[in-house]
């Protein structure tokens, strides 16, 4: 029953393992090495890539990944967005083991004050706090403990709060804008537990506060805006004001404010957009207690609606360096303008069809570091845009996500540049792969079964409601759903590592000009050796071509454009008989493809490679430059 | 009943479904029509063949594994880390008994051991250092050190910790 020690077979290398004595793993044929390697996790791969110069390689080849992605990111059909299958393998475990298959534990929380519709979540996913904007009333829930903190906390006034969602751990606030030009704010302790007494600012503006922001990067500061054009720079906790950003005409309401990653304010009115340039030297400058200082705007924007309806709401996207792009929702309307900020024009407008316009909900939501842009329909439909600045900006229909919401509507998304985050009126929260547009998983935000543990209230209204606002956190999501709130938190068992981006690595080498550590010729090297091991899948993908143009010369007379439907199809079958034993799977989808020949393909695929590499290195710089 | 006849002219005689558990045998078996003559398998040896046979033997009652259906899947994870715990003490984890199995395995075409032997390999892959797997698979480091540093570097991915 032990292992035979006489008479074993040849080793494929050569040498006899009578000779070594014993087998060795490097005595496997190939292809059951692969076959073993496609069994490895993405990390795993890597190292194994490392151990000596056959292995590597045999990780040359893209075969390997593709058979280890297929295996393990199931839910793909096997397709590739990155630009080899090493790269998507990469890329795509990570997201997967995150946002696909990570064990999420589940807590949520009933509110006392009715419907929630802001809320600011600790890092640490411990502790909200939950506004209800009707009212203005909030209130802080432990998650550790499940259960809302008692009494709630209210301004007494009708208002326009709007609470922090960056704000730091111990320095969290809560400020209110109210129909009498009033700020207040409570502070929060590090337990989200708020202060017993709001605290009044010193002065107050002309009118109702229409708008309120805060700066992401500096959580100390929020800019309010009113309906009579006056725009207030404030510093927290004390509410003390620090500038007034002038020169928009007196009565012109503010519809909406934005403080850029580049510390400009921007305040939208009907007709113009003001941008007000603040470096650092000016904030500090303006921390003078007994005067408040003023400052006008560096730049002034003539909007010039290609109609004849107003802007309602803004919203930045994040551009490369050259330019800055803004969108611009109309009121009432349902499309979207970008306007791009150093020329000042419009660049592109988004029809967004359906009902739904910018302003009720916000449920359109730039995807900051991918530089696309999600929106979420009425029918269920989430759209996304890509957009290109350079040479010329240009947005294009990315994709269109439709299997998550089952025809619902789509009341939130969120995203970053991996993953997107929907939530849908059919009370389900979808996560999606942000590059292939793949749903990677569906949770349950509603419950079906009337009455919950907590029972009270909960019992007579049967379960949650549908989520209608997400938040996404760096280890959670966080839900809202009606008076609940819900929580979805990963277990990483603490390996989680800075963002989702797999260059940080190589930030951390000081010194390495290189960055990725590949050049264009290792590249095209490493990139020929797998190339080497597809070519066999390759020919017989030429061979099916060849078969298509075939059957296509021999349709020249008939004008593909001119086709009908019907006769399209009849067309399509017809290729797809002829290329019968071929890769027919994606039929149709291929078939715009055909003219384009492997070697093309091929060529592509190296300079995407190269691209890549470069990229890498670029990425890492520019990764440390947007540190500061 | 079936005969095999390993390299080392050993005649095993087993059930013509356990034979089957093998595709090589299964189509050798409906080509030939017949079975009175024993099958020679000259790329395995006694010993091997035996194991190979007890593990057909445990298994022989299993759904025949339908590749094309499988391929399809998406639903479903398609990685199934979970090893019966049968299979588990079958298998072994002496790595020269484990390279034997999926050799013949290999050859024979029985998909589930190959499966089994390579998971199990890859197993022993998983989550070690490059220099661990090299001491445990014997693997010699062959780079040199400047290639090393570069493969290191390019591969930096993989240093998660």
């Amino acid at each position: 029953m032990s292992s035979p020690d006489s008479a074993l077979p040849k080793s494929p290398n050569g040498s006899s393992t009578l000779e070594k004595g014993i087998l060795t793993v490097q005595d496997l044929p190939v292809e059951v090495i692969a076959h073993i390697f496609s069994f490895l996790d993405a990390s795993s791969l890597v190292r194994a890539s490392q151990t000596c110069k056959y292995w590597r390689h045999l990780m040359g080849s893209e075969m390997v990944w593709r058979h280890a992605l297929e295996r393990h990111l199931t839910r793909l059909p096997p397709k590739r967005c990155a630009g080899t299958w090493r790269e998507e393998y990469l890329d795509r475990s990570q997201l997967e083991r995150v946002w696909g298959y990570d064990r999420l534990g589940i807590r949520s929380l009933r509110f006392t004050i009715g419907p929630i519709n802001i809320a600011y979540v600790d890092p640490s996913g411990e502790w909200m706090v939950g506004v209800n904007t009707t009212t203005g009333m909030a209130q802080a829930g432990d998650f550790r403990a499940g259960k809302v903190v008692k009494p709630p906390i209210y301004p007494d006034r009708t208002l326009v709060p709007r609470l922090n969602p960056h704000t730091l751990v111990g320095s969290g606030h809560i400020v209110w804008g109210h129909r009498d030009g009033l700020l207040t704010t409570t502070s929060l302790d590090q337990e989200g537990k708020m202060a017993k007494r709001a605290r009044e600012a010193s002065i107050r503006h002309h009118g109702a506060i229409s708008s309120l922001v805060w700066d992401v990067q500096r959580p100390q500061w929020v800019v309010s805006g009113c309906v009579t054009g006056q725009v207030i720079l404030w510093s927290l906790p004390n509410l003390e004001p620090l500038l007034h950003l002038t020169g928009i005409p007196q009565g012109a309401r503010i519809q909406d404010l934005i403080l850029s990653h580049k510390h400009h304010v921007l305040a939208l009115t009907e007709t113009h957009l003001y941008l007000w340039n603040m470096n650092l030297s000016t904030w500090a400058r303006a921390d003078d207690p007994t005067q408040v200082l003023s400052r006008t705007p560096t730049k002034t924007i003539l909007l010039q609606p290609p109609s004849t309806r107003s802007f309602r709401a803004i919203k930045m996207v994040q551009g490369n360096n050259a330019n800055d792009v803004v969108l611009l929702g109309e009121d009432g309307a349902s499309s979207l303008w970008g306007l791009d900020l150093t020329t000042g024009t419009f660049i592109t407008q988004y029809v967004l069809p359906g009902s739904l316009s910018l302003s009720p909900g916000g449920v359109l939501v730039p995807l900051p570091a991918s530089g696309s842009l999600a929106y979420g329909e009425g029918n269920g439909v989430i759209r996304v845009w890509e957009m290109t600045l350079t040479p010329a900006p240009t947005t294009s229909l990315a994709m269109d996500l439709t299997e998550g919401h089952r025809g619902q509507r789509v009341s939130s998304v969120v995203g970053d540049a991996h993953v997107l985050l929907s939530a849908g009126m059919d009370g389900r929260i979808c996560t999606w792969d942000a590059v292939s547009g793949r749903l990677l998983r569906t949770l349950k935000a509603k419950a079906r079964r009337g009455g919950d543990r907590e029972g009270g209230a909960g019992v007579d209204r049967g379960g949650s409601a549908a989520p209608q606002s997400l938040h996404l956190l760096p280890r959670a999501i966080l839900a809202l759903c009606g008076d609940q709130a819900k929580l979805w938190s990963f277990d990483l068992g603490g390996r989680r590592r800075q963002g989702w981006g797999f260059s940080t690595s190589s930030t951390s080498r000081p010194g390495s000009s290189r960055g990725g550590g590949l050049d264009r010729k290792d590249v095209a090297v490493h990139l020929q050796e797998g190339l080497d091991h597809v070519r066999e899948e390759r020919e017989e993908a030429q061979r099916a071509s060849r078969r298509r143009m075939e059957v296509r010369q021999r349709l020249q007379g008939m004008d593909l454009t001119d086709l009908t439907d019907e006769e399209m199809v009849q067309y399509v079958s017809m290729l797809s008989m002829e290329t019968k034993g071929a890769a027919v799977g994606e039929g149709e989808a291929q078939e715009e493809q055909v003219g384009e020949g492997d070697e093309a393909r091929e060529a592509r695929d190296l300079e995407f490679a190269i691209q890549l590499s470069m990229a890498e290195s670029n990425g890492s710089k520019w990764e440390d430059e947007d540190a500061d | 009943m079936v005969k095999l006849t390993s390299s080392d002219n050993q005649t095993f005689e087993v059930e013509r479904k356990v034979a089957e558990r093998s595709i090589l045998t299964k189509n050798l078996l409906e080509d030939v029509g017949g079975y009175d003559q024993a099958i020679p398998l000259p790329n395995v040896t006694g010993p091997v063949l035996k194991r190979v046979l007890e593990y057909c033997e445990h298994h022989k009652d299993d759904a025949a594994v339908d590749a094309e259906e499988a391929e399809d899947d998406y639903s479903q994870p398609r990685v199934n880390e979970e090893i019966e715990p049968w299979d588990r003490d079958f298998i072994g984890s002496k790595q020269e008994v484990i390279f034997e199995l999926i050799l013949a395995a290999n050859y024979l075409d029985i998909r589930s051991l190959l499966e089994l032997g390579c998971k199990v390999i890859a197993s022993q892959i998983k989550g070690k250092t490059p220099e661990q797997i090299r001491e445990t698979f014997g693997i010699v480091n062959d780079f040199t050190p400047e290639e090393e540093e570069r493969v290191k570097r390019e591969n930096a991915w993989g240093e998660d910790s």
